[in-house]
């Protein structure tokens, strides 16, 4: 048998994470929307 | 300076626009004084902010010669990262798929910059 180990990477903390509430729209549609003026430039946190 | 800067078609340096949020800049109190995030907290949120920029970017879209992060207060500087690549197609490839991505929450601002040595990079 192979003894081959699974791609082990450390989960990432920033990276891929969308705004909460946005899952299903693309980063591109988010920047278009905030050029619209339909979502806000930054969200405070 | 207009902060109107011609921005190229080609370069190895990339800009992410405001990617790094210093925890001390946002966590103010009403009266502006900061509240109890010490300096050693601040580091260490630094030093894992950089890895993971800095592991994800090299892994996937190419060798980097140097990385920068802005940590000063002006509007249009304020957490810029700039990262300069060996190679100007991984430039160029890491701007068209970045544009694509998320980071903490917010969408990547990438674009080409046109700053190519760090020492030199002041607007006059």
């Amino acid at each position: 048998s192979r003894h081959t180990k699974p791609p082990k990477k450390k989960p990432y903390k920033y990276w891929d994470i969308p705004p909460a509430g946005f899952e299903h729209i693309t980063p591109m549609q988010y920047k278009a929307m905030q050029c619209a003026g339909q979502i806000p430039q930054t969200i405070s946190v | 300076c207009s902060r109107l800067h011609n921005k190229p078609t080609f370069s190895q340096t990339i800009l992410l626009v405001n990617l790094y949020h210093n925890p001390q800049n946002t966590a103010q109190t009403a009266d502006g004084s900061h509240t109890s995030i010490t300096d050693v907290e601040v580091q260490e949120h630094y030093d894992e902010f950089f890895n993971e920029v800095f592991t994800e970017v090299e892994d996937k879209y190419g060798e980097i010669e140097e990385m920068n992060v802005c940590d000063n207060l002006g509007d249009h500087l304020v957490g810029n990262v700039y990262v300069k690549f060996r190679r100007e197609e991984d430039a160029e490839k890491a701007v068209a798929d970045l544009n694509n991505r998320w980071f903490n929450g917010q969408p990547v601002r990438a674009e080409l910059s046109p700053v190519t040595d760090f020492r030199e990079a002041c607007c006059r």
